[in-house]
Protein backbone atom coordinates (compact mmCIF):
# COMPACT_ATOMS: atom_id res chain seq x y z
CA UNK A 1 0.00 0.00 0.00
CA UNK A 2 1.36 3.56 -0.89
CA UNK A 3 1.32 6.47 1.65
CA UNK A 4 1.15 9.98 0.88
CA UNK A 5 0.38 12.74 2.67
CA UNK A 6 -1.73 15.48 1.16
CA UNK A 7 -0.34 17.69 4.34
CA UNK A 8 1.77 17.16 7.25
CA UNK A 9 -0.42 18.36 10.19
CA UNK A 10 1.58 21.99 10.99
CA UNK A 11 0.28 21.27 14.83
CA UNK A 12 2.67 19.20 16.67
CA UNK A 13 0.44 17.37 19.29
CA UNK A 14 2.68 15.30 21.93
CA UNK A 15 6.21 17.60 21.95
CA UNK A 16 8.24 20.51 19.85
CA UNK A 17 10.12 17.96 17.26
CA UNK A 18 12.27 20.38 15.97
CA UNK A 19 15.38 19.19 19.05
CA UNK A 20 14.24 15.33 19.09
CA UNK A 21 17.22 13.64 17.52
CA UNK A 22 16.44 10.31 15.60
CA UNK A 23 19.03 8.62 17.72
CA UNK A 24 17.13 5.33 19.20
CA UNK A 25 15.49 3.11 17.84
CA UNK A 26 12.12 1.05 18.26
CA UNK A 27 10.34 -1.67 16.34
CA UNK A 28 6.70 -1.98 15.41
CA UNK A 29 5.23 -5.24 14.46
CA UNK A 30 1.11 -5.40 14.36
CA UNK A 31 -1.65 -7.17 12.87
CA UNK A 32 -5.25 -5.70 13.31
CA UNK A 33 -8.11 -7.37 11.74
CA UNK A 34 -8.61 -4.15 9.23
CA UNK A 35 -7.57 -1.19 8.14
CA UNK A 36 -9.37 0.87 10.95
CA UNK A 37 -8.30 -1.27 13.87
CA UNK A 38 -4.82 -1.27 12.45
CA UNK A 39 -4.28 2.12 12.18
CA UNK A 40 -5.79 2.49 15.95
CA UNK A 41 -3.43 -0.29 16.69
CA UNK A 42 -0.31 1.29 15.41
CA UNK A 43 -0.76 5.04 16.79
CA UNK A 44 -1.22 3.03 20.09
CA UNK A 45 1.99 1.82 20.23
CA UNK A 46 3.44 5.19 19.29
CA UNK A 47 1.54 6.21 22.67
CA UNK A 48 2.89 3.77 25.01
CA UNK A 49 6.77 4.54 23.83
CA UNK A 50 6.19 7.62 25.43
CA UNK A 51 3.82 7.26 28.38
CA UNK A 52 6.34 3.89 29.66
CA UNK A 53 9.14 4.33 28.00
CA UNK A 54 9.42 8.21 27.42
CA UNK A 55 10.34 7.81 23.96
CA UNK A 56 9.79 10.71 21.34
CA UNK A 57 9.37 9.48 18.00
CA UNK A 58 10.58 11.45 15.11
CA UNK A 59 11.16 9.20 12.20
CA UNK A 60 8.71 6.62 10.53
CA UNK A 61 10.06 4.20 7.88
CA UNK A 62 7.37 1.57 7.81
CA UNK A 63 9.07 -1.31 5.88
CA UNK A 64 5.50 -3.54 5.25
CA UNK A 65 1.98 -2.51 5.30
CA UNK A 66 -1.07 -4.27 3.83
CA UNK A 67 -4.97 -3.81 5.14
CA UNK A 68 -4.07 -5.90 8.24
CA UNK A 69 -0.54 -5.96 8.81
CA UNK A 70 1.70 -2.85 9.65
CA UNK A 71 5.70 -3.46 10.33
CA UNK A 72 7.80 0.09 10.86
CA UNK A 73 11.23 1.24 12.57
CA UNK A 74 10.70 4.35 14.49
CA UNK A 75 13.82 6.45 15.27
CA UNK A 76 13.33 9.40 17.77
CA UNK A 77 15.17 10.39 21.42
CA UNK A 78 13.95 9.49 25.35
CA UNK A 79 12.54 12.41 26.75
CA UNK A 80 14.56 14.82 27.99
CA UNK A 81 13.07 18.05 30.67
CA UNK A 82 15.65 20.38 29.91
CA UNK A 83 15.67 20.03 25.76
CA UNK A 84 12.10 19.36 25.15
CA UNK A 85 8.66 20.63 25.37
CA UNK A 86 5.66 18.62 26.16
CA UNK A 87 2.72 19.75 24.47
CA UNK A 88 -0.30 17.22 25.17
CA UNK A 89 -0.36 14.18 27.16
CA UNK A 90 -2.38 11.79 24.60
CA UNK A 91 -3.23 8.46 26.60
CA UNK A 92 -4.83 6.62 24.01
CA UNK A 93 -5.98 6.34 20.24
CA UNK A 94 -9.72 6.05 20.14
CA UNK A 95 -12.42 4.17 17.82
CA UNK A 96 -15.01 6.86 17.94
CA UNK A 97 -15.85 8.98 15.14
CA UNK A 98 -13.13 6.76 13.61
CA UNK A 99 -12.58 6.54 9.72
CA UNK A 100 -10.07 5.91 7.11
CA UNK A 101 -10.70 6.63 3.76
CA UNK A 102 -9.29 6.55 0.00
CA UNK A 103 -10.01 10.03 -2.11
CA UNK A 104 -8.49 11.09 -4.72
CA UNK A 105 -5.92 8.75 -4.59
CA UNK A 106 -5.03 9.90 -1.27
CA UNK A 107 -5.67 8.20 1.73
CA UNK A 108 -7.32 10.45 4.82
CA UNK A 109 -8.04 9.02 8.27
CA UNK A 110 -9.83 10.70 11.21
CA UNK A 111 -8.75 9.82 14.63
CA UNK A 112 -10.25 10.94 18.04
CA UNK A 113 -7.37 11.02 20.89
CA UNK A 114 -8.05 10.55 24.26
CA UNK A 115 -5.88 13.46 26.15
CA UNK B 1 -36.25 17.63 14.22
CA UNK B 2 -33.94 18.96 16.71
CA UNK B 3 -32.82 16.23 19.23
CA UNK B 4 -34.25 18.32 21.86
CA UNK B 5 -37.37 18.25 20.96
CA UNK B 6 -37.80 14.76 21.24
CA UNK B 7 -37.03 14.97 25.01
CA UNK B 8 -40.25 14.38 26.98
CA UNK B 9 -40.65 16.05 29.96
CA UNK B 10 -40.81 14.16 33.24
CA UNK B 11 -40.83 16.94 36.03
CA UNK B 12 -38.20 20.37 36.19
CA UNK B 13 -35.33 17.69 36.92
CA UNK B 14 -35.66 14.90 34.27
CA UNK B 15 -36.30 14.10 30.75
CA UNK B 16 -36.92 11.20 28.64
CA UNK B 17 -35.32 10.27 25.59
CA UNK B 18 -38.28 7.54 23.99
CA UNK B 19 -36.85 4.68 23.16
CA UNK B 20 -38.22 4.97 19.57
CA UNK B 21 -35.64 8.07 19.40
CA UNK B 22 -33.44 5.22 17.64
CA UNK B 23 -34.23 1.73 16.08
CA UNK B 24 -32.35 -0.42 17.66
CA UNK B 25 -32.44 1.18 21.75
CA UNK B 26 -33.45 -1.82 23.93
CA UNK B 27 -34.71 1.04 26.77
CA UNK B 28 -35.26 4.65 27.30
CA UNK B 29 -32.88 7.68 27.98
CA UNK B 30 -33.37 9.26 31.51
CA UNK B 31 -31.14 12.72 31.42
CA UNK B 32 -31.05 14.58 34.56
CA UNK B 33 -31.01 18.76 33.67
CA UNK B 34 -32.89 21.77 33.65
CA UNK B 35 -34.45 23.05 30.47
CA UNK B 36 -31.87 26.06 30.75
CA UNK B 37 -28.90 23.04 30.50
CA UNK B 38 -30.30 21.37 27.80
CA UNK B 39 -29.88 24.24 25.41
CA UNK B 40 -26.18 23.41 25.90
CA UNK B 41 -26.34 20.07 26.74
CA UNK B 42 -27.69 19.60 23.29
CA UNK B 43 -24.46 21.76 21.53
CA UNK B 44 -22.88 18.28 21.53
CA UNK B 45 -23.39 14.83 20.66
CA UNK B 46 -24.09 13.37 24.05
CA UNK B 47 -28.03 13.23 23.77
CA UNK B 48 -27.13 10.99 20.89
CA UNK B 49 -24.65 8.45 22.82
CA UNK B 50 -26.99 8.38 25.36
CA UNK B 51 -29.47 6.38 22.63
CA UNK B 52 -26.54 4.69 21.60
CA UNK B 53 -25.92 3.53 25.08
CA UNK B 54 -29.35 2.03 25.15
CA UNK B 55 -28.79 -0.52 22.42
CA UNK B 56 -26.29 -2.49 24.82
CA UNK B 57 -27.27 -5.78 25.40
CA UNK B 58 -28.87 -6.74 28.63
CA UNK B 59 -29.38 -2.97 29.92
CA UNK B 60 -32.25 -2.54 32.16
CA UNK B 61 -34.57 0.60 33.41
CA UNK B 62 -32.62 3.04 30.98
CA UNK B 63 -29.45 4.39 29.69
CA UNK B 64 -29.05 7.23 32.19
CA UNK B 65 -27.33 10.67 32.38
CA UNK B 66 -26.45 12.91 34.76
CA UNK B 67 -26.62 16.69 34.37
CA UNK B 68 -22.94 16.75 34.15
CA UNK B 69 -23.40 15.03 31.01
CA UNK B 70 -20.96 15.49 27.79
CA UNK B 71 -19.65 13.79 24.96
CA UNK B 72 -17.40 10.96 25.42
CA UNK B 73 -16.06 7.72 23.57
CA UNK B 74 -19.17 5.68 23.08
CA UNK B 75 -20.95 6.32 26.06
CA UNK B 76 -21.56 10.17 27.52
CA UNK B 77 -19.10 11.12 30.40
CA UNK B 78 -21.86 11.37 33.13
CA UNK B 79 -23.52 7.88 32.10
CA UNK B 80 -24.99 5.54 34.08
CA UNK B 81 -25.47 1.86 32.51
CA UNK B 82 -27.22 -1.05 34.65
CA UNK B 83 -26.59 -4.41 32.51
CA UNK B 84 -28.33 -7.78 34.44
CA UNK B 85 -25.51 -10.60 34.85
CA UNK B 86 -28.42 -13.23 35.02
CA UNK B 87 -29.77 -12.21 31.73
CA UNK B 88 -27.24 -12.19 29.07
CA UNK B 89 -25.92 -8.72 30.46
CA UNK B 90 -22.82 -7.41 28.74
CA UNK B 91 -19.66 -5.42 30.28
CA UNK B 92 -18.20 -2.68 27.98
CA UNK B 93 -15.35 -1.08 28.72
CA UNK B 94 -16.41 2.63 26.39
CA UNK B 95 -18.81 2.33 29.35
CA UNK B 96 -16.17 2.85 31.86
CA UNK B 97 -13.63 4.65 30.49
CA UNK B 98 -10.07 5.13 29.40
CA UNK B 99 -9.03 6.41 33.27
CA UNK B 100 -10.62 2.91 35.34
CA UNK B 101 -11.31 4.64 38.95
CA UNK B 102 -10.52 7.69 38.32
CA UNK B 103 -12.05 9.25 41.16
CA UNK B 104 -12.08 11.58 44.31
CA UNK B 105 -10.67 11.79 47.98
CA UNK B 106 -10.97 14.38 50.72
CA UNK B 107 -8.39 14.61 53.43
CA UNK B 108 -10.22 16.89 56.69
CA UNK B 109 -7.98 18.79 59.24
CA UNK B 110 -7.99 20.55 62.54
CA UNK B 111 -6.47 24.04 60.42
CA UNK B 112 -9.13 26.75 59.46
CA UNK B 113 -8.99 29.26 56.79
CA UNK B 114 -7.27 31.95 59.19
CA UNK B 115 -4.98 30.02 60.00
CA UNK B 116 -3.64 29.54 56.78
CA UNK B 117 -4.79 32.54 55.35
CA UNK B 118 -1.39 33.73 54.48
CA UNK B 119 0.93 30.42 53.97
CA UNK B 120 -1.47 29.09 51.56
CA UNK B 121 1.20 29.84 48.70
CA UNK B 122 4.14 28.72 50.09
CA UNK B 123 1.92 25.17 51.20
CA UNK B 124 1.35 25.28 47.21
CA UNK B 125 4.72 25.23 46.17
CA UNK B 126 5.71 22.32 48.65
CA UNK B 127 3.00 20.36 47.48
CA UNK B 128 4.34 20.91 43.85
CA UNK B 129 8.04 20.30 44.68
CA UNK B 130 6.61 16.93 46.37
CA UNK B 131 4.27 15.56 44.32
CA UNK B 132 4.62 14.37 40.84
CA UNK B 133 1.95 15.82 38.55
CA UNK B 134 2.38 16.48 34.50
CA UNK B 135 3.12 14.30 31.63
CA UNK B 136 6.34 12.07 31.52
CA UNK B 137 6.61 12.70 35.77
CA UNK B 138 7.90 9.83 37.27
CA UNK B 139 7.16 8.43 40.62
CA UNK B 140 9.19 7.78 43.51
CA UNK B 141 7.99 4.92 44.14
CA UNK B 142 10.23 1.97 42.00
CA UNK B 143 8.10 -1.50 42.02
CA UNK B 144 9.50 -4.78 41.72
CA UNK B 145 7.76 -7.84 40.12
CA UNK B 146 6.30 -8.88 43.06
CA UNK B 147 4.83 -5.53 44.10
CA UNK B 148 3.90 -4.90 40.36
CA UNK B 149 1.39 -7.73 40.41
CA UNK B 150 0.50 -6.84 44.60
CA UNK B 151 -0.72 -3.61 44.14
CA UNK B 152 -3.20 -4.52 41.67
CA UNK B 153 -5.00 -7.50 43.84
CA UNK B 154 -4.49 -5.42 47.33
CA UNK B 155 -4.96 -1.58 45.65
CA UNK B 156 -5.29 0.91 48.98
CA UNK B 157 -4.11 -1.61 50.90
CA UNK B 158 -0.86 -2.36 49.52
CA UNK B 159 -0.10 1.01 50.07
CA UNK B 160 -0.96 0.73 53.46
CA UNK B 161 1.71 -1.85 54.06
CA UNK B 162 4.16 0.04 52.24
CA UNK B 163 3.87 2.67 55.06
CA UNK B 164 1.97 5.44 52.51
CA UNK B 165 -0.84 5.89 54.83
CA UNK B 166 -3.12 4.44 58.16
CA UNK B 167 -5.43 1.48 58.38
CA UNK B 168 -8.38 3.91 59.33
CA UNK B 169 -7.91 5.15 55.98
CA UNK B 170 -8.86 2.08 54.64
CA UNK B 171 -12.48 2.24 56.14
CA UNK B 172 -12.97 5.12 54.36
CA UNK B 173 -12.30 4.02 51.22
CA UNK B 174 -14.64 2.60 48.63
CA UNK B 175 -14.36 -1.18 48.45
CA UNK B 176 -12.05 -0.40 51.33
CA UNK B 177 -9.60 0.56 48.95
CA UNK B 178 -9.38 -3.01 46.95
CA UNK B 179 -12.04 -4.88 44.84
CA UNK B 180 -12.01 -8.20 45.75
CA UNK B 181 -11.67 -10.47 41.66
CA UNK B 182 -8.97 -8.85 40.08
CA UNK B 183 -6.34 -11.05 38.19
CA UNK B 184 -3.18 -9.83 37.51
CA UNK B 185 -2.56 -12.38 34.94
CA UNK B 186 -5.47 -10.90 32.69
CA UNK B 187 -3.11 -7.98 32.41
CA UNK B 188 -1.00 -7.39 29.45
CA UNK B 189 2.94 -6.76 29.42
CA UNK B 190 2.19 -3.66 28.08
CA UNK B 191 -0.09 -2.17 30.79
CA UNK B 192 2.70 -3.16 33.02
CA UNK B 193 5.02 -1.28 31.62
CA UNK B 194 2.86 1.65 31.52
CA UNK B 195 2.18 1.36 34.91
CA UNK B 196 5.39 0.49 36.29
CA UNK B 197 6.77 4.18 36.93
CA UNK B 198 3.33 6.11 37.09
CA UNK B 199 2.38 4.82 40.70
CA UNK B 200 2.35 7.78 42.87
CA UNK B 201 1.66 10.22 40.60
CA UNK B 202 -1.09 12.96 39.54
CA UNK B 203 -0.98 12.95 36.15
CA UNK B 204 -2.76 15.56 33.49
CA UNK B 205 -5.38 16.81 32.22
CA UNK B 206 -8.20 17.92 35.07
CA UNK B 207 -6.20 16.12 37.58
CA UNK B 208 -5.57 17.78 40.62
CA UNK B 209 -4.29 18.26 44.53
CA UNK B 210 -6.22 21.00 45.70
CA UNK B 211 -6.29 22.84 49.20
CA UNK B 212 -9.50 24.08 50.20
CA UNK B 213 -11.78 25.81 52.70
CA UNK B 214 -15.13 24.95 54.30
CA UNK B 215 -17.79 27.72 53.12
CA UNK B 216 -21.12 26.47 53.58
CA UNK B 217 -22.95 23.99 55.94
CA UNK B 218 -25.93 22.66 54.42
CA UNK B 219 -26.64 20.03 56.37
CA UNK B 220 -25.70 20.26 59.68
CA UNK B 221 -26.59 16.50 60.55
CA UNK B 222 -24.73 14.96 57.93
CA UNK B 223 -21.32 17.75 58.35
CA UNK B 224 -21.07 15.94 61.74
CA UNK B 225 -21.04 12.91 61.03
CA UNK B 226 -18.13 13.75 58.21
CA UNK B 227 -16.10 15.54 60.62
CA UNK B 228 -17.28 18.97 58.56
CA UNK B 229 -17.27 22.44 59.82
CA UNK B 230 -17.80 26.17 58.79
CA UNK B 231 -13.56 27.36 57.94
CA UNK B 232 -12.03 23.78 57.99
CA UNK B 233 -9.48 23.24 55.88
CA UNK B 234 -9.54 20.58 53.30
CA UNK B 235 -7.52 18.80 50.40
CA UNK B 236 -8.86 17.36 47.68
CA UNK B 237 -7.02 14.37 45.30
CA UNK B 238 -8.46 13.49 42.02
CA UNK B 239 -6.68 11.33 40.00
CA UNK B 240 -6.88 7.66 38.40
CA UNK B 241 -5.29 4.68 37.13
CA UNK B 242 -2.83 6.65 34.80
CA UNK B 243 -1.05 5.14 31.95
CA UNK B 244 -1.82 1.21 33.35
CA UNK B 245 -5.79 1.76 33.64
CA UNK B 246 -5.45 3.38 30.09
CA UNK B 247 -3.65 0.52 28.58
CA UNK B 248 -6.03 -2.08 30.29
CA UNK B 249 -9.46 -0.33 28.46
CA UNK B 250 -7.15 0.27 25.19
CA UNK B 251 -6.28 -3.61 25.29
CA UNK B 252 -9.61 -4.73 26.10
CA UNK B 253 -11.30 -2.57 23.74
CA UNK B 254 -9.06 -4.89 20.95
CA UNK B 255 -10.82 -8.05 22.63
CA UNK B 256 -14.24 -6.86 22.81
CA UNK B 257 -14.42 -5.60 18.96
CA UNK B 258 -13.45 -9.07 18.26
CA UNK B 259 -16.05 -10.28 20.67
CA UNK B 260 -18.35 -8.41 19.22
CA UNK B 261 -18.03 -10.21 16.02
CA UNK B 262 -17.85 -13.20 17.75
CA UNK B 263 -21.83 -12.50 19.59
CA UNK B 264 -22.86 -10.84 17.01
CA UNK B 265 -23.80 -7.92 18.61
CA UNK B 266 -24.61 -4.83 16.89
CA UNK B 267 -23.71 -1.47 18.11
CA UNK B 268 -24.17 2.05 16.52
CA UNK B 269 -20.26 2.85 17.95
CA UNK B 270 -17.38 0.72 17.69
CA UNK B 271 -16.37 2.30 21.14
CA UNK B 272 -18.94 0.85 22.97
CA UNK B 273 -17.42 -2.46 21.93
CA UNK B 274 -19.15 -4.93 24.31
CA UNK B 275 -18.81 -8.68 25.27
CA UNK B 276 -21.38 -10.89 27.62
CA UNK B 277 -20.40 -10.35 31.50
CA UNK B 278 -20.34 -14.50 31.84
CA UNK B 279 -18.21 -14.76 28.61
CA UNK B 280 -14.80 -15.16 28.90
CA UNK B 281 -13.63 -12.45 27.32
CA UNK B 282 -16.09 -10.55 29.53
CA UNK B 283 -14.58 -12.05 32.92
CA UNK B 284 -11.32 -11.41 31.41
CA UNK B 285 -12.16 -7.74 31.48
CA UNK B 286 -13.91 -7.76 35.05
CA UNK B 287 -10.82 -9.13 36.31
CA UNK B 288 -8.67 -6.76 34.51
CA UNK B 289 -10.63 -3.79 35.06
CA UNK B 290 -10.77 -4.88 38.72
CA UNK B 291 -6.36 -4.54 38.56
CA UNK B 292 -7.03 -1.25 37.47
CA UNK B 293 -9.42 0.16 40.19
CA UNK B 294 -7.14 -0.75 42.66
CA UNK B 295 -3.86 0.77 41.07
CA UNK B 296 -5.89 3.91 41.38
CA UNK B 297 -6.86 3.70 44.81
CA UNK B 298 -3.00 2.87 45.82
CA UNK B 299 -2.23 5.70 43.45
CA UNK B 300 -4.44 8.18 45.60
CA UNK B 301 -3.67 6.62 48.95
CA UNK B 302 -0.04 7.91 48.25
CA UNK B 303 -0.59 11.03 46.81
CA UNK B 304 -2.89 11.80 49.54
CA UNK B 305 0.05 10.67 52.62
CA UNK B 306 2.66 12.91 50.25
CA UNK B 307 -0.30 15.51 50.90
CA UNK B 308 -0.03 14.42 54.85
CA UNK B 309 3.74 15.22 54.81
CA UNK B 310 3.88 18.59 53.38
CA UNK B 311 1.55 19.60 55.66
CA UNK B 312 3.71 17.81 59.37
CA UNK B 313 6.63 19.29 57.95
CA UNK B 314 5.42 22.83 56.72
CA UNK B 315 3.37 23.85 60.16
CA UNK B 316 5.90 21.35 62.65
CA UNK B 317 2.88 20.08 64.07
CA UNK B 318 2.27 16.53 65.22
CA UNK B 319 -0.93 14.11 63.39
CA UNK B 320 -3.10 14.34 66.13
CA UNK B 321 -2.77 18.18 66.04
CA UNK B 322 -3.49 18.71 62.55
CA UNK B 323 -5.98 15.78 62.63
CA UNK B 324 -5.53 14.87 58.61
CA UNK B 325 -7.85 12.23 57.70
CA UNK B 326 -9.50 11.13 54.82
CA UNK B 327 -13.59 11.39 54.85
CA UNK B 328 -14.07 9.55 52.00
CA UNK B 329 -12.56 8.01 48.56
CA UNK B 330 -14.57 7.26 45.45
CA UNK B 331 -14.43 5.97 42.07
CA UNK B 332 -16.51 7.66 39.60
CA UNK B 333 -15.06 5.70 36.19
CA UNK B 334 -15.89 2.23 37.20
CA UNK B 335 -18.09 -1.18 36.68
CA UNK B 336 -19.19 -2.57 40.05
CA UNK B 337 -21.46 -6.02 40.10
CA UNK B 338 -24.20 -4.62 42.71
CA UNK B 339 -27.37 -5.79 44.02
CA UNK B 340 -30.48 -3.70 43.32
CA UNK B 341 -34.10 -3.77 42.97
CA UNK B 342 -35.55 -3.49 40.05
CA UNK B 343 -39.19 -3.44 39.38
CA UNK B 344 -39.58 -4.90 42.83
CA UNK B 345 -37.28 -7.92 42.09
CA UNK B 346 -33.62 -8.20 43.44
CA UNK B 347 -30.92 -8.38 40.81
CA UNK B 348 -27.42 -8.85 40.17
CA UNK B 349 -26.41 -5.81 37.96
CA UNK B 350 -23.36 -4.91 36.37
CA UNK B 351 -23.67 -0.86 37.28
CA UNK B 352 -21.10 0.97 35.02
CA UNK B 353 -20.63 4.54 35.94
CA UNK B 354 -18.51 6.48 33.39
CA UNK B 355 -18.38 9.86 35.09
CA UNK B 356 -20.72 9.40 37.64
CA UNK B 357 -19.98 8.28 40.90
CA UNK B 358 -21.81 6.30 43.38
CA UNK B 359 -24.04 7.38 46.22
CA UNK B 360 -25.06 4.92 48.62
CA UNK B 361 -28.07 5.68 50.97
CA UNK B 362 -28.28 5.27 55.10
CA UNK B 363 -28.10 1.52 56.09
CA UNK B 364 -26.81 0.22 52.96
CA UNK B 365 -23.61 -2.56 53.78
CA UNK B 366 -21.05 -0.68 51.67
CA UNK B 367 -21.22 2.48 53.83
CA UNK B 368 -18.52 2.60 56.23
CA UNK B 369 -20.08 2.19 59.72
CA UNK B 370 -18.51 5.23 61.03
CA UNK B 371 -21.16 6.92 58.03
CA UNK B 372 -24.15 4.55 57.96
CA UNK B 373 -26.86 5.97 59.52
CA UNK B 374 -26.09 8.90 57.46
CA UNK B 375 -25.24 7.80 53.87
CA UNK B 376 -22.37 7.56 51.75
CA UNK B 377 -20.09 11.05 51.35
CA UNK B 378 -20.51 11.86 47.44
CA UNK B 379 -17.56 14.22 46.83
CA UNK B 380 -18.07 16.68 44.06
CA UNK B 381 -15.06 18.41 42.77
CA UNK B 382 -15.29 21.82 40.34
CA UNK B 383 -13.17 23.80 38.96
CA UNK B 384 -10.40 25.81 40.54
CA UNK B 385 -11.45 28.86 40.39
CA UNK B 386 -14.93 28.22 41.51
CA UNK B 387 -16.51 25.52 44.37
CA UNK B 388 -16.79 22.19 45.12
CA UNK B 389 -19.52 19.93 47.12
CA UNK B 390 -19.82 16.97 49.33
CA UNK B 391 -23.28 15.17 49.40
CA UNK B 392 -24.92 12.28 50.90
CA UNK B 393 -26.36 8.97 48.77
CA UNK B 394 -30.40 8.86 49.17
CA UNK B 395 -32.54 6.23 48.55
CA UNK B 396 -33.99 7.87 45.65
CA UNK B 397 -30.34 7.78 43.60
CA UNK B 398 -30.88 3.55 45.16
CA UNK B 399 -34.02 3.80 43.45
CA UNK B 400 -33.86 5.77 40.44
CA UNK B 401 -29.95 5.64 39.26
CA UNK B 402 -28.47 2.34 40.57
CA UNK B 403 -27.03 4.29 43.62
CA UNK B 404 -25.60 7.64 41.83
CA UNK B 405 -24.76 10.61 41.23
CA UNK B 406 -23.30 13.56 38.81
CA UNK B 407 -19.20 13.51 39.19
CA UNK B 408 -18.04 17.35 38.51
CA UNK B 409 -19.09 19.99 36.50
CA UNK B 410 -18.13 18.92 32.84
CA UNK B 411 -16.05 20.74 30.49
CA UNK B 412 -17.93 23.43 28.38
CA UNK B 413 -14.90 24.11 26.33
CA UNK B 414 -12.66 21.58 24.16
CA UNK B 415 -9.38 21.95 25.39
CA UNK B 416 -7.98 23.75 22.36
CA UNK B 417 -11.15 26.08 22.32
CA UNK B 418 -10.25 27.22 25.62
CA UNK B 419 -6.31 27.53 25.13
CA UNK B 420 -7.42 29.88 21.79
CA UNK B 421 -10.21 31.50 24.44
CA UNK B 422 -7.36 32.62 27.38
CA UNK B 423 -4.39 33.38 25.15
CA UNK B 424 -2.59 36.38 26.47
CA UNK B 425 -4.22 35.80 29.58
CA UNK B 426 -2.22 35.07 32.55
CA UNK B 427 -4.45 32.75 34.48
CA UNK B 428 -2.32 32.32 37.83
CA UNK B 429 -2.31 36.00 38.27
CA UNK B 430 -6.63 36.45 37.66
CA UNK B 431 -6.73 33.38 40.49
CA UNK B 432 -4.28 34.69 42.63
CA UNK B 433 -6.13 37.66 42.51
CA UNK B 434 -8.76 35.85 44.14
CA UNK B 435 -6.72 34.53 46.45
CA UNK B 436 -6.21 31.22 44.76
CA UNK B 437 -2.89 30.00 44.06
CA UNK B 438 -1.61 27.21 41.37
CA UNK B 439 0.85 26.01 40.17
CA UNK B 440 0.89 23.20 36.94
CA UNK B 441 3.56 21.45 35.35
CA UNK B 442 2.24 21.95 31.81
CA UNK B 443 2.30 25.32 29.74
CA UNK B 444 -0.80 25.40 28.74
CA UNK B 445 -2.68 23.92 31.51
CA UNK B 446 -4.00 26.50 33.17
CA UNK B 447 -5.29 27.91 30.17
CA UNK B 448 -7.32 24.41 29.38
CA UNK B 449 -8.65 24.44 33.24
CA UNK B 450 -9.45 27.70 33.49
CA UNK B 451 -12.92 28.22 35.40
CA UNK B 452 -14.71 29.47 32.49
CA UNK B 453 -13.28 25.86 30.67
CA UNK B 454 -16.05 24.36 33.22
CA UNK B 455 -19.76 24.19 33.84
CA UNK B 456 -20.64 25.84 37.32
CA UNK B 457 -20.64 23.04 39.15
CA UNK B 458 -23.41 24.80 41.83
CA UNK B 459 -25.81 24.39 39.14
CA UNK B 460 -25.01 20.75 38.17
CA UNK B 461 -25.01 20.04 42.11
CA UNK B 462 -28.56 22.02 42.53
CA UNK B 463 -30.28 19.48 39.72
CA UNK B 464 -29.29 16.20 41.71
CA UNK B 465 -30.09 17.41 45.19
CA UNK B 466 -33.03 18.93 44.02
CA UNK B 467 -33.95 15.14 41.77
CA UNK B 468 -33.24 14.04 45.25
CA UNK B 469 -30.39 11.34 43.79
CA UNK B 470 -27.76 13.14 46.63
CA UNK B 471 -28.32 15.88 49.01
CA UNK B 472 -25.74 19.18 49.74
CA UNK B 473 -23.83 18.70 52.74
CA UNK B 474 -21.17 20.97 52.17
CA UNK B 475 -19.48 23.56 49.58
CA UNK B 476 -15.86 23.79 49.78
CA UNK B 477 -13.58 27.14 48.23
CA UNK B 478 -10.71 26.36 46.33
CA UNK B 479 -7.75 28.38 48.26
CA UNK B 480 -4.82 26.85 46.04
CA UNK B 481 -4.13 23.97 43.80
CA UNK B 482 -1.45 21.80 41.98
CA UNK B 483 -2.09 20.69 38.29
CA UNK B 484 -0.63 18.29 35.56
Amino acid sequence: MEIRFDKIPEDQIVAEMENVKPEKEEIVDITSPNLEELLVAWLNELILFFDARWFLAKEYDITELNEKHLKAVVKGETYNAERHVIKTGIKGATYHKLEVKKIDGLWRAQVIFDV
Amino acid sequence: MAIIEKLKKIDDYRWELPKDYKPGMLVPGIIYATEDMLEHIAKDASIDQVANAAFLPGIVKASLAMPDIHQGYGPPIGAVVATDVKKNGVISPGAVGFDINCGIRLMTSNLTKDEIRDKVKELVDQLFYTIPTGVGSKGSIKLDAKDERDILVEGARWAVKKGYGEKDDLEHTEANGAIEGADPDKISKKAYERGHAQQGTVGSGNHFVEVQYVEEIFDEEAANAFGLFKGQITVMIHSGSRGFGHQVCTDYLVTMGEAVRKYKISLPDRQLACAPINSPEGQDYLAAMRCAANYAWANRQCLMHWSREVFYKYFNRSPKELGLRLLYDVAHNIVKLEKHVVDGKKMLLAVHRKGATRAFPANHPEVPEVYRKIGQPVIIPGDMGRASYILVGTQRAMDETFGSTCHGAGRTMSRTAAIKSAKGRAINRELEDRGIFVRAAGRETLKEEMPEAYKDVSKVVEVVHNAGIAKMVARLRPMGCIKG
